[in-house]
């Protein structure tokens, strides 16, 4: 009997009565994933998973119970959390034994004030300036870490570029205790970074 | 008295926790990050929102465990979404503990954000600061040319809606020489073309590593952009060392009605 190749497997789920929510649910994943800033490829890799899992519980019958059929969304939407799930746990295994971390990543450049981030940092890079941004993201990572506990959650979140709003619905508070905390937060940060002579000027 | 600005903060910030190496041992577990990602499961005690400013503390500040979680909050607010258009209430109230009403109506308002508004204020909002600082810059043509399919051969089995966005140059699979000499490359450009579409207010321009990772991204309001190779090589450096480097570069647009539209990924060879 033929293997069948995962492309095998996905034409047949095409066919089956999940074609539908899956893809629509793939759109879904795309769409959200793309606020997320998640890679298309984690996120074909994630919706493949779902259609091979749906098209094995198909193939045993899981899928034939009144109760799923009853809800094929729900349905959809828990398959997908394990499939999220497994796939992350079996990247943590792969990836034990590795570093997971790039030296700089995403653009150090700012919004209007014609400065940027790098600009505070170097502008070309040698042995010296590689070492000298290494020190001055330490400092950084240890005036984040000594922000108060009550306040240092959101201020990593708002500093991930998630909105006042965003970090608001999503903790469940109210707008006034959100602003409050981060702006303290910030503050408590600029004055740390200060104080280890990270400021708009440059480093000291 | 100047001080530092939010988004000079947020650079450094994001640069400081990608340096980090991860401990997957000192990491929450897949289950802890589940609920962190699940809305609904959430009480309003003490214990457990200390627990999830915790958890949400850790996360925020580990690149691994940010890209975890957000992979499983996509699963969940698409999840939902599903589940609300299809009115899947039986599962859906013995899965989903939480207030019922309030929470429907933040999902309905979360399906209509992301049906209208894909560019909305979640991460990709700091997209939208950054200039086109170098667009205006001479750019120097360096040596480019094709050496095949290279990534292309593994197009994925399923693929979302058509891409919009054409991109132009450099083509799939191309080979972009870099100059060796920083004192040359400071002054060096590699330019990224595409398709001009209608109606389209801002371009982000994003190169990724092989993992999704971001390596650079950048907005602009033409249909083109010019990577200072200086920048460039700092990167490649500190990724790679000496190394080549294989990417993959992409587009995606703000149109003035308030919704995106995106080209493919292209894949490319940076060789030193």
């Amino acid at each position: 009997m033929p293997l069948q190749t995962e492309a095998s497997i996905s034409q047949e789920v095409s066919s089956s009565k999940f074609e539908i929510l899956v893809n629509r649910f793939a759109a879904m994943v795309r769409q959200i994933g793309w606020n997320y800033r998640l890679s298309e490829s984690d996120i074909d890799e994630l919706v493949q998973d779902v259609r091979i899992r749906l098209w094995k519980a198909e193939k045993s019958s899981q899928l034939s119970s009144e109760n799923i059929e009853s809800t094929p969304a729900s349905y959809v939407y828990r398959t997908a959390t394990t499939a999220a799930l497994d796939l992350i746990r079996r990247r943590r295994v792969g990836k034990a034994d590795q570093h997971d971390s790039i030296d700089l990543v995403g653009p150090i450049h700012t919004p209007g004030d014609g400065q940027s981030g790098a600009a505070i940092l170097e502008d070309s890079s040698t042995p010296e300036s590689d070492l000298h941004t290494s020190e001055v993201f330490d400092q950084v990572s240890a005036a984040v870490d000594s922000i108060a506990d009550s306040r240092r959650p959101v201020v990593r979140m708002y500093l991930q570029g998630y909105s006042r709003e965003d970090i608001a619905e999503f903790l469940g508070w109210s707008e006034a205790k959100t602003r409050n905390l981060l702006y303290r937060g910030l503050a408590d940060l600029r004055e740390k970074l200060l104080e280890r002579g990270i400021g708009p000027g440059g480093i000291a | 008295m100047k001080e530092l600005t939010d988004a000079q903060l947020q650079s450094l910030y994001i640069g400081s926790v990608n340096r980090v190496k991860r401990n997957i041992d000192n990491c929450p577990t897949t289950e802890d990050l589940l609920y962190l990602a699940q809305k609904g499961k959430h009480t309003h005690d003490s214990e457990s929102e200390n627990r999830r400013l915790m958890l949400l503390d850790h996360v925020m500040g580990c690149a691994g465990c940010h890209k975890e979680w957000s992979m499983l909050r996509a699963v969940e607010e698409a999840g939902r979404m599903l589940e609300l258009e299809e009115g899947d209430s039986p599962l859906c109230s013995s899965e989903i503990q939480g207030e019922r009403g309030e929470e429907r109506s933040n999902i309905r308002s979360l399906a209509s954000d992301a049906k209208s508004a894909p560019k909305s204020s979640l991460p990709f909002k700091r997209w939208a600061y950054v200039g086109s600082l170098f667009a205006a810059c001479a750019v120097v043509a360096l040596g480019v040319k094709s050496v095949g399919n290279g990534w292309g051969d593994n197009e994925p089995v399923t693929r979302g809606r058509a891409y919009a966005i054409e991109l132009i140059s450099p083509s799939e699979g191309d080979l972009v020489s870099l100059p060796d000499s920083i004192a040359l490359s400071t002054s060096s450009y590699v330019a990224f073309n595409w398709e001009p579409i209608a109606r389209a207010t801002t371009y982000h321009f994003e190169i990724l590593d092989d993992d999704g990772r971001t390596l650079f991204s950048a907005a602009t309001e033409q249909a083109s952009y010019s990577l200072k190779v200086g920048d460039w090589l700092t990167q490649m450096q500190s990724i790679a060392g000496d190394s080549d480097v294989k990417v993959k570069w992409w587009v995606r647009a703000d149109l003035e009605d308030g919704t995106s539209e995106r080209s493919k990924m292209q894949s490319l060879e940076f060789r030193r």
